[in-house]
């Protein structure tokens, strides 16, 4: 596929990584996120605080955070790494320099379409997606032209006379 | 009820209704057939369009979608050994080899005709049983530790969606939370954006990406066929009646539990079928028992996934948690009121599944050719043309680029949850539930003073118990796993 498949012994390690960052993003919500983007109100029952679930919800994410951490500890200690896991879709599993690629190419490519669609419009930004991610996907280029006109152009038309919704 | 069910047959029988169920349905095959795209990708994407839509008529649109979702799946693992969906994977174990001995078409009817007979059979237990009731933390519980593999990861998905659904304007006192001044944050972050970034964009986005590293064509090869060979006469079809019973019955009673989903139904639904065969060596060979059984399972999911979301307002499946997203974009609360103040629409939704149900037949029948066209189109055009349908799709009901922006940075954290095995439908549960689970602790506490009620009253003991209960025997089965 072409993918990074860490393989199933690596997972437990990558499981570690990812429980660190996870824990640390909740604490971030605890200590950081909550008390200065929560105004605390004087209520009867602490209950009642606008603070009081946010901080709930974000204390069982980082208890539960470092739980996954010791868990994956100890399959490494006991050397259970050969528990397989997968995906909701079987997809191939791992995060390595092929998803930190993709990713980084994503966000690039969904802050520049943003950008273009803020100054060009929805027809030029889309056309342009279109073209760049047929390319990408390896398109007959007669295939790719017709489509990445036409298609954003018949959208904007068909949105515009039945629902009177007009795109930017 | 049956009164009610009368009035809701004439509340569904428009020609306005009828057309837009046609529609769903033909939406809802068409991207089916795609594989990896799927009838969720769809349902996701066309939500936000039905705002337009009146209540009823949006229901029963989505309803066609996913009716038309659940057998479109067969198509392409019949004609090419590319299920769909994962729910169809056992479909391809007798129908692939059935089209390569040239009886695609009758491989695809059988496959048509058994998942019209599971959805009815799901259809009717759904419409006698949804009744009043509500047990949410079970429900979360019992979705985390049911749709991952890795119970933790499951429920961490979970709390991350309901830590997600604290953002915007306290539901209590109306104090801003997390919406760091942006307005357009003040009703909380879009469901819309939720469930198309994540759910149907994220994937949209890996199998680029895949298209992009693969070598080689994706030249689909179909088996070539003699017309004459293809008619699937009804003696056929009907000598398959205990497989399409039991796997019916086995279909609703995974789609009542939340969290299973039809994949699990339809492997069952197989193995099931194959052991109480008479000529087991058959399956795998091209037998239509095999396609029957995965079929009628798979599609029995579907309308008995609906009991839990109607009943609790707790959703059975991903389908099930969209249109619980659709009910609330058009005003209805789903949950225990919903049957007493929503009597009529609930009923018309019934009404308009038992409808859809017959219009499924005719259009899965008649559009055949249609369907094989669509899944001959190159998948880079599908899967690019799929991204601005969802800009499109979240642009619709709340025209702003920072909907679209949300929607985008949630793709990329769907993306990076499914690399790493976090269940986005756990995600998506959670942050669509979170709001109910807030709402409930606060009354808890309000109403008893601590949560110690939770270990006191008999009721709330059972539901904790039982939830208790999930957890250990979730442990268990991963600890059993590792062994075996």
């Amino acid at each position: 596929m072409g993918q990074t498949d860490l393989g199933i012994n690596k997972m437990p390690r990558l499981n570690i990584i990812t429980g660190c960052v996870l824990s640390i993003a909740g604490l971030v919500a605890i200590f950081l996120l909550i008390p200065l983007y929560i105004s605390p109100q004087e209520v009867d029952r602490y209950v009642n605080s606008p603070q009081f679930f946010p901080y709930v919800s974000a204390a069982v994410f980082t208890l539960l955070s470092i739980l996954f951490i010791i868990q994956n500890i100890f399959r490494i200690k006991r050397l259970e790494g050969v528990e397989k896991e997968e995906s909701e879709e079987n997809e191939a599993l791992g995060f390595g320099w092929h998803e930190t690629i993709n990713l980084g190419i994503f966000a690039i490519g969904s802050a520049a379409y943003i950008f273009l669609m803020n100054i060009a419009g929805f027809v030029i930004s889309s056309i342009l997606l279109l073209a760049v991610s047929m390319y990408f996907a390896k398109v007959n280029k007669l295939w790719l032209a017709i489509t990445s006109i036409a298609i954003p152009i018949f959208i904007q038309q068909l949105l515009w006379h039945t629902l009177a919704v007009s795109l930017p | 009820m049956i009164d009610q069910l009368l009035m809701g047959f004439a509340a569904i029988l428009t020609l306005n209704n009828i057309l837009f169920i046609m529609l769903g349905i033909a939406t809802g095959i068409l991207f089916g057939v795609l594989p990896g795209v799927g009838g969720v990708t769809a349902l996701a994407m066309l939500i936000p369009a039905t705002f337009y839509l009146p209540p009823v008529t949006a229901i029963a649109f989505l309803i066609g979608i996913t009716k038309g979702g659940t057998s479109g799946g067969a198509i392409p693992a019949i004609l090419i050994n590319a299920p769909g969906d994962p729910a169809n994977v056992a479909t391809a174990r007798d129908g692939y080899p059935l089209a390569q001995k040239g009886k695609p078409v009758k491989a695809m009817r059988m496959a048509l005709y058994s998942s019209v007979f599971g959805d009815c059979c799901s259809d009717i237990v759904l419409i006698l049983l949804a009744a009043p009731f509500a047990l949410v933390a079970l429900a979360l519980t019992m979705i985390a530790s049911l749709s991952a593999r890795n119970l933790l990861k499951g429920l961490i998905a979970t709390t991350f969606g309901v830590f997600l659904s604290t953002i915007g304007l306290d539901p209590a006192n109306g104090v801003e939370r997390m919406t760091f001044g942006v307005v357009a944050l003040f009703d909380g972050i879009s469901l819309n954006a939720i469930a198309i970034g994540p759910l149907a964009l994220s994937a949209v986005v890996s199998q680029l990406f895949d298209l992009w590293r693969a070598r080689g064509d994706d030249i689909k090869r179909f088996p070539v066929f003699d017309r004459k060979k293809q008619a699937l006469t009804f003696s056929e079809f009907i000598s398959c009646w205990r497989t399409l019973f039991r796997s019916a019955y086995l279909g609703t009673f995974v789609g009542m539990l939340p969290g299973l989903g039809a994949t699990l139904a339809g492997f069952l639904g197989y193995s099931l079928a194959k052991r109480a065969s008479k000529t087991p060596e058959k399956f795998g060979k091209g037998h239509l028992e095999g396609i029957a059984a995965t079929e009628a399972a798979n599609s029995a999911v579907m309308g008995a996934c609906l009991i839990p979301t109607i009943a609790l307002g707790i959703p059975g499946n991903l389908a099930a948690a969209l249109l619980i997203g659709a009910f609330i974009i058009h005003g209805i609360t789903p949950g225990p009121f919903m049957m007493i103040q929503h009597g009529d629409l609930v009923y018309s939704m019934f009404a308009a599944m038992l409808v859809a149900n017959m219009a499924h037949a005719v259009i899965g029948r008649f559009g055949s050719p249609i369907w094989v066209l669509a899944l001959k189109a190159p998948m880079g055009i599908i899967l690019s043309v799929v991204i601005i349908l969802c800009a499109v799709g979240v642009y619709i009901p709340a025209p702003s680029l920072f909907e679209i922006g949300m929607m985008l940075a949630f793709t990329g954290l769907g993306y990076i949850m499914r690399k790493l095995a976090f269940s986005i439908v756990s995600f998506f549960m959670g942050f669509m539930l979170g709001p109910m689970l807030e709402h409930s602790l606060r009354q808890t506490i309000n109403l008893y003073g601590s949560l110690s009620v939770l270990f006191t009253e008999p009721i709330a003991l059972i539901c904790m118990l039982i939830t208790l209960y999930v957890i250990w025997r979730s442990y268990m089965a991963a600890k059993k796993e590792k062994h075996a």
